[in-house]
């Protein structure tokens, strides 16, 4: 089997777009992908850190991966190997990978590791369980774009329920950590525990948004005083109290982690992490749809959290008006399950502009690409019209090639038992 | 706001303090204000309205100052503006209730959050238990009580008759069997006393003789007039069933080369299973 894979002729990709969604598509259908021209006229020609940094994370889970770069780092090679998790043995210790993410990753935030991994984790043969670390592992949000780990956790996590999966889930935060300010580290900690493996996700029906019964939220702050989050939590509550009266925004206040430099001479040998505020607000429907927001202090300051509370408010209102039964921070996750799930049509309404961004329509073309069907799109209709687009995407049925091989041995077992 | 000022200095302190300012002697100056008129023609048709509340001493001193004034349009700093504003971010009416905990318990914890968690959970609130339930409970105790130590009759007899004074207490091997009876009729399958293997023949014995022997002291025990504990229904004995004997079942037919041959032998055994006597006797 493994002899066919390498003869196996790579998927032809260019530019640095979508990456972490080809190598994610890659490494779940089993494709190997060439990626060229990346960054081919840049000034900084080829991968950066953090996208090195995450091939790295993908070899620490997978077993029998192969990956080439050219000189310049303008070219990739990925033959992917099987998705082990953190078995003992291939990079883990103690049933734990710890994934350092050094510092010049730092503009990106850590749900960039957390939410692609959390893709891969489900497929996986064993279980799933890796510490993030390190000076440049940013908890909160970033400017960048990057959602905060609490929005990971409270509305992204949740959506994989609807696949079936939602046993042994979770993500704890051990040291929060904001987005650094200049040479500054990070030094945040977050640790996902992943142990609910399947062997195909569950067909997805998600047609119906309902009306959003409830909103909860987190006001974190890290080394500055807690009333920024009680300033922050009085104004979104303000706001969206008139529209919901369930809402309930929760303070966490704590030190900044201490990251240990090697610089000589210096007193205690550690120096603090960034400081910073931010809200993550999360909304779910009567139906079980979730929307979320997420709004962080700029590294340098300067705003206050009034103002930190009342964007995050917006945003969450704007996301809810976006409509559809998935929010756009989610979107690829929910379709990517989707079409790694069984041989059937599963269907979910998404608001237009959710639809309509790069990410997702670039995500149906290489789909498509990677051998799975294209996707079906029409109007929602019904009575309550939002402008929604109803999404049909049909599952590859391949779904855990190492639960599978599992599977089959133990039903030829059986079979011996039998007789 | 100057003219008003100066009309409330004529009120003086007992007037304020009065219930009511309808009995109070208009003034004969004219210049009442309109509000005051009213209130004086409703007062006289209807009940008396109830008084203002009394205002705190700081706020009347300063509007006696402003009497020596004159007609000075300035009326000095005010005390307010040395205040420093307090703006409290908390919600006043927004307390930290039982529900809010064990909604912060599963929104913060590091499973995410699901929506059966966050449900409210409906508090019952305990009643006060009344007489009658309490001597119904106390019946029902007594009741259980009796019943065990019915149950135990047989041993404690049995522990009693060895010793010279009686005893209501199971104590030693007693207590063990005992236990083990509250167990079986809390429904534990079997005793922990049995042995688990032994030699067929002897195990029949035992049954035969434990039987036996409960029947006679049950006979006894009618005999003498003595009321035992119920009788517990033995399980009923599972009658030999004739193995179920099908198509796809073990041993039925030869599979090879992913054909499955039914041998004649394996058609009559099938088809020939629910007639009874016909087959030869003695034969299979």
């Amino acid at each position: 089997m493994a002899a066919d894979e390498s003869l196996q002729a790579p998927l032809n990709f260019t530019g640095h777009r979508h990456l972490i969604t080809r190598l994610l598509l890659a490494t779940l259908s089993g494709r190997p992908v060439r990626i060229s021209q990346i960054r081919s006229s840049s000034t900084n020609p080829g991968l950066t850190r953090h996208e090195t940094n995450f091939i790295r994370l993908l070899d620490a889970v997978t077993n029998g991966s192969q990956i080439q770069f050219s000189m310049t780092g303008t070219t990739l090679v990925y033959r992917p190997g099987l998705i082990t998790g953190s078995a003992e043995g291939l990079g883990a210790s103690g049933g734990v990978i710890r994934h350092e993410i050094p510092g010049e990753c730092r503009k990106k935030g850590v749900s960039w590791w957390l939410v692609p991994l959390c893709v891969l984790a489900p497929f996986s043969k064993g279980n799933m369980n890796v510490v993030f670390h390190g000076e440049g592992c940013v908890t909160s949000s970033t400017l960048a774009g990057d959602v905060s780990a609490d929005t990971v956790r409270t509305a992204i996590l949740p959506l994989y329920k609807n696949f079936g999966i939602e046993r042994n889930i979770e993500l704890r935060i051990l040291k929060r950590s904001c987005a650094p300010a200049g040479g500054k580290g990070a030094g945040g900690e977050v640790q996902l525990v992943f142990n609910h493996q399947v062997r195909l996700p569950k067909t997805l029906h998600l047609l119906n948004p309902g009306r959003v019964k409830k909103i909860r939220g987190v006001a974190y702050c890290v080394e500055v005083p807690k009333t920024n989050n009680e300033r922050m939590i009085f104004e979104a509550r303000g706001i969206l109290n008139k529209f919901v009266p369930d809402t309930f925004i929760f303070a966490d206040a704590s030190p900044a982690p201490l990251i240990p430099i090697t610089v000589k001479g210096h007193p205690s040998g550690k120096v603090k992490g960034a400081v910073g505020f931010g809200m993550s607000l999360v909304a779910e429907s009567s139906t079980g749809c979730i929307y979320s927001a997420d709004v962080c202090s700029p590294p340098d300051g300067g705003v206050p959290a009034d103002e930190i509370g009342k964007q995050c408010a917006y945003q969450l209102l704007e996301k809810i008006s976006q409509a559809g039964c998935v929010e756009s921070v989610a979107a690829p996750t929910v379709l990517m399950l989707m079409a790694m799930g069984s041989e059937d049509v599963g269907r979910v309404a998404l608001g237009k502009d959710v639809l309509a961004s790069e990410e997702i329509i670039q995500l149906a073309r290489d789909s498509k690409v990677f051998g799975g069907s294209g996707w079906g799109f029409r109007e929602a209709g019904g009575d309550n019209d939002r402008g929604e687009i109803v999404v049909s995407v049909v599952g590859r049925g391949v779904g855990n090639v190492g639960r599978k091989i599992v599977h089959i041995k133990a039903s030829s077992q059986t079979e011996v038992y039998d007789e | 706001m100057a003219p008003t000022l100066g009309k409330r200095k004529r009120i003086t302190r007992e007037e304020l303090e009065r219930a009511s300012r309808s009995p109070s002697p208009s003034s004969d100056s004219g210049a009442e204000d309109l509000q005051a008129i009213f209130r004086r023609a409703f007062e006289a048709k209807f009940k008396p309205l109830p008084a203002e509340p009394k205002k705190p001493k700081p706020e009347v001193a300063p509007a006696e100052e402003s009497e020596e004034d004159g007609d000075s349009d300035w009326s000095g700093i005010s005390d307010t503006e040395n205040d420093v504003e307090v703006i409290e971010y908390k919600d006043s009416r927004h307390e930290r209730d039982e529900h809010e905990r064990a909604e912060m318990k599963a929104f913060m914890s590091s499973k995410p959050p699901t929506s059966a968690a966050a449900t409210p959970k409906n508090v019952t609130i305990k009643k006060k238990p009344d007489e009658a339930e309490l001597t119904e409970t106390a019946n029902l105790q007594n009741d259980l009580a009796l019943q065990k130590l019915l149950r135990e009759s047989h041993l404690l007899s049995a522990a009693s008759s060895k010793s010279s004074k009686s005893i209501l207490e199971a104590t030693g091997i007693a207590r063990h069997k005992s236990t083990d009876l509250h167990l079986q009729s809390l429904g534990a399958k079997a005793s922990v006393f049995t042995q688990k293997k032994m030699p067929m023949a002897q195990r029949k014995h035992m049954v035969l003789k434990a039987r036996l022997t409960e029947e006679k002291r049950r006979s006894e025990a009618k005999e003498a007039g003595i009321v035992l504990e119920t009788a517990k229904k033995s399980a009923k004995v599972e009658r030999e069933r004739k193995r179920e004997r099908e198509v796809g079942g073990p041993s039925i037919g030869r599979f090879k080369g992913g054909t499955l041959s039914l041998s004649r032998k394996d058609v009559r055994s099938i088809t020939a299973g629910g007639g009874k006597g016909k087959g030869k006797k003695g034969k299979r």
